[in-house]
Order: structure tokens, then sequence, then C-alpha cells
């Protein structure tokens, strides 16, 4: 995803990929970060146990933990809202 | 509730479409616009014993409008290119899409935003002084029209409405890139307002 992102945005958006287990390339490829910033976005969410690893063999994959599940409905709902309480724009 | 927030979305997408693909036109007007401009200059500069006055001033303002007509395809060819995107995207969502999807367009749409927010304030300045430029070049084909008479004053005449024209939804369309800046704005002050909300959640771990 091109343009400017907060780091709450790319929190969601690792989060919502990774609904199923996913390898760290895919991940970082998806949510279109560098190795480096990916890696820290990665640690951040298993140190506060949103993320866990699952081991396939010798692959280590990330799959979001039950208690994503808060952070994505919270940040769905917020943004969604931003289309309902902000008048918008048309010609 | 999801189907009137894709439409609106929808909705949001299509103005912005039309607004980014009328400036691409309008701006390829003006760069045509000073391209004759110095052409004509250059052209009366070449007689023997004329005067340089004229010409200069006339070669000066061709040379405005060239880049002005330039920054203005630019700009306008560089937000058309997100908000096309955008639309692609947005087209390929079902009814049945999961809230994620939509969800996924917005926060593309904001990172657009963010990254273009300076693009369309240039968009802005630029439109307004299009537009005035166009007007300007009107009024003067308009008041040709009156001093020509019958035979060239018709071709001023027609050259005046268009001018007028362009001029005139340039104009307007710069209030159009201000109301959609001011619409994204209050939406990114409401994002950072939600962030305290999100960081509280994350923070819980």
């Amino acid at each position: 995803m091109p343009g400017r992102r907060t780091p709450y945005e790319i929190y969601w958006e690792i989060l919502v990929f990774c609904r199923t287990p996913r390898s760290f390339t895919s991940i970082i490829n998806r949510c279109d970060l560098n190795s480096k910033t990916g890696q820290e976005y990665l640690d951040f969410l298993c140190g506060k146990g949103y993320l866990s690893t699952v081991r396939e063999g010798e692959r280590t994959r990330f799959q979001a933990t039950g208690q994503a599940a808060e952070y994505i409905a919270l940040f769905t709902r917020l943004y969604q809202s931003l289309f309902d309480t902000i008048p918008g724009f048309k010609l | 509730m999801k189907e009137q927030l894709s439409d609106q979305f929808a909705d949001e997408i299509r103005s912005f479409f039309i607004l980014s693909l009328l400036n691409v036109v309008f701006g390829a007007q003006a760069l045509a616009f000073g391209i004759q401009f110095i052409v004509t200059a250059m052209l009366a500069l070449m007689e023997e014993g004329a005067a340089m006055l004229i010409p200069g001033i006339q070669a000066l303002a061709g040379g405005v409008l060239v880049v002005l007509g330039l920054r203005w395809i630019l700009s306008s060819v560089h937000i058309l290119s997100g908000v096309t995107k955008l639309r692609r995207a947005h087209r390929k969502i079902e009814d049945s899409a999961p809230d994620e999807i939509l969800t996924r367009l917005i926060v593309r749409m904001m990172a657009h935003f963010r990254e273009n927010r300076e693009t369309i304030r240039v968009m802005t300045l630029i439109c307004i002084l299009g537009g005035l430029l166009f007007l300007a070049l009107g009024t003067v084909n308009l008041i040709q029209a009156f001093t020509e008479g019958t035979g060239s004053g018709s071709t001023s005449l027609i050259a005046a409405g268009i001018n007028l024209t362009i001029g005139t939804v340039s104009i307007l369309s710069s209030f159009g890139f201000r109301t959609y800046a001011a619409a994204w704005d209050l939406r990114l002050a409401e994002a950072s307002r939600s962030e305290a909300a999100l960081q509280n959640v994350l923070e819980r771990g």
C-alpha cells in the first residue's frame, strides 16, 4: 500500500493479514514494509501478545491471536465512523 | 450501513477523479496558450522595425503560462494516478466483501491524502492563478471582439467564451480542492484523536 500510514494503520493491516498464518516475507510484501521496520512491527505485536509464531517445519509463520480481534474491531469501527460523522466531499 | 459507506466512498472518489481530470485538461490548455503566445511573439519580433515591448510582454506571459501549465499538468497527473488506483480497487469490492476490505480502502485513501496534502494545497493555488489568467485572457478577447467588429471579432468572441468558461470552472475547482482538503483534514484530525483509544487497547496487550 503506497503513501504515508500511521503505525496504528500498519498494526491493523498486519493483524488482519495474519488471521491465517503468514510468513515474514509475505507480511512485508503485502503491508509494503522494509525488513527492518517490518521486524520492529512484528516484534512489538508478538511482545504484546497480538501475534503468535507457528512453526511449520523449518519455517516460522505469524498468526493473529484472539486478543487481536478487539484491536481490529475498534480500528474498523473508528475508521468507518470517519465517513459517518464528517460531511463528505461531492461535486 | 456498509452499502451506504461504500456509496459515499464511491461518490467521493468519483468527484475527486473528475476534479483531477478537469485540471489535467486545463493544464494542457494553459500550456497550449503559452506556446501559442511565445510563437506569436517570436514572429512579431522577427518583423523588421517592429516594436519590442508588446511582443516581449506577450512572450513573457507565454513563458508564465507554459510554466504554470506544466506545473498544473504534473500535479494533476500525480493526484489522478493515485485516485485511479483507489477507484479501481473500489470497483473490485463486492457487496458481500468483509468490512476489512472497505476499511483498507479508507486507510489507503487517508495515506493518499497525507502524501498529497501539499500538492493539493499547491493545486488550489494553481487553479486560482490559472483561473484568473484565463479570465484575464477572456476579458482581453471580449474587448478585442467589440473593437474589431464583425470579421475577426466573432473569432475573438468564441475565444472569450472558451477562456471565460475555463477561468470560471478553474476557480470553482479550486473551491472543490479546498472542500476536499477540508473534509480530509477533519478526518485526519479525528483519526489522530482516535489514536489514544487504539494506543490504550494496544498497551493492554
